[in-house]
């Protein structure tokens, strides 16, 4: 016991501030922590609006809705789930943003812009990550190549709507060494 | 439903307008009712994913992902229930540090004060003083007693702080952990500092439960 001060209430969160709205919520909501995927962390970047860190976010649940992914809730039928360029697969994401020619050339420009090499990989999470690790562990370049993946991502997203629903084929125009891609033009 | 609704979202005559604010207010006196909070989700869910009153979309992911914190793979959309639960805890908070505010006593006057706190009244009690006295008993949907089991006094001279029923040694105060005892007890109001001036070996402290029971059982 103390003489001379005054006995007062804690709130063990926090003992210092006492009780706010903000940590009772977070006890409330805690939940036990999830490991998430590697890739999971890297759809948040304070460059990019959150409509395309929502979209990613989606992508990487493989929740957008793609061919596959509505035949697999019954909205169409198996006959019209090819792809939308005629190529003979299904479109799926990973086929869209991975696998599809002329996707696989995109990401071909992006990397011959960024002058550097490497193999996609074949599956969404490991090509984000893998990416965005590609020039070594610097931040800013790790953000910058994070806000290219997403750029890229979501370019592609809207092509391919403009493609199915608008009839509009934007073409990828072959760039020179040290060009920014066509794509990324007109989306700057 | 139209009026409950106007009630938590403001006194706007459509639901559709959506004050933030007012919602706030709202949900920082009054528990909404689960069927409220529902549809409430319900309208956030058909506009997140792009529908409309008349018209819902498919929902491709589930709302309690959604809610989620970002650190869990989420979006950190607040979750209605738990925000209102965490508003109304403040006043219970209050109902500890705020003693001397004039809301404080006009409850202590309404329903009076039963060992050291607000007694929760008879029959003909406010609605809003029966949620936040069970949230503060821990009633409620939300693990039992898990502000009670938050919050503890930090002792200073003892004068303020009862030796039966504040938590201020162990985890559970110790009317209930020595319920026999306490039973026995003629001065059940007694603070610490009285307890403490009834003969106690010096040196003990908050956290060493143990020594300081066993002395306050041979005075009482």
């Amino acid at each position: 016991m103390q003489p001379n001060v005054t006995d007062i209430w804690q709130w063990h969160p926090d003992l210092a501030k006492g009780y706010s709205v903000r940590s009772g919520y977070e006890i409330l909501t805690t939940q036990d922590h999830q490991v998430l995927d590697a890739a999971q962390n890297l759809i948040w970047h304070p460059k990019v609006p959150l409509k395309v860190s929502i979209m990613a976010w989606r992508l990487l649940q493989d929740r957008l809705p793609t061919k596959v992914n509505l035949h697999r809730r019954g909205i169409i039928p198996n006959t019209d789930i090819s792809c939308v360029t005629g190529c003979g697969h299904d479109e799926s994401a990973d086929h869209l943003l991975l696998h599809y020619d002329v996707f696989v050339a995109l990401w071909h420009q992006v990397r011959l812009w960024l002058v550097f090499s490497g193999v996609d990989y074949q599956s969404i999470g490991p090509h984000f990550v893998h990416f965005t690790n590609y020039l070594g562990g610097l931040k800013l370049r790790r953000s910058f190549l994070q806000l290219i993946w997403l750029l890229c991502v979501w370019l592609i997203w809207k092509e391919r709507n403009n493609r199915i629903f608008n009839n509009i084929i934007t073409p990828l125009r072959p760039s020179g060494k040290g060009k920014v891609p066509f794509l990324l033009v007109v989306a700057c | 439903m139209e009026k409950s609704f106007s009630f938590f979202l403001g006194s706007s005559d459509s639901p559709k307008i959506r004050s933030d604010l007012v919602t706030c207010l709202r949900f920082s006196v009054f528990k909404a009712p689960s069927g409220i909070i529902s549809s409430i989700e319900s309208l956030f869910r058909n506009f997140f994913w792009g529908g409309s009153e008349v018209l819902s979309k498919i929902n491709w992911i589930d709302w309690h992902i959604i809610c989620l914190s970002k650190e869990n793979g989420g979006l950190g959309v607040r979750q209605l229930q738990e925000f209102n639960l965490s508003l109304l805890e403040k006043w219970c908070w209050r109902l500890l540090v705020d003693r001397g505010g004039l809301w404080y006593r006009v409850l202590a006057a309404r329903y009076g004060e039963e060992a050291g706190r607000l007694a929760v009244g008879g029959r003909s009690v406010s609605c809003w003083w029966i949620e936040v006295s069970n949230i503060r008993d821990g009633i409620c949907e939300v693990g039992e007693g898990w502000f009670a089991g938050m919050v503890s006094r930090k002792l200073g001279d003892g004068l303020s702080t009862s030796f039966w029923f504040d938590r201020w040694v162990d985890d559970v105060p110790l009317c209930r952990r020595y319920s026999r005892l306490f039973i026995l007890t003629k001065n059940k109001m007694a603070t610490v500092a009285s307890m403490f001036s009834l003969g106690w070996e010096e040196g003990v402290e908050r956290g060493s439960g143990g020594g300081g029971c066993r002395r306050g059982r041979r005075s009482c």
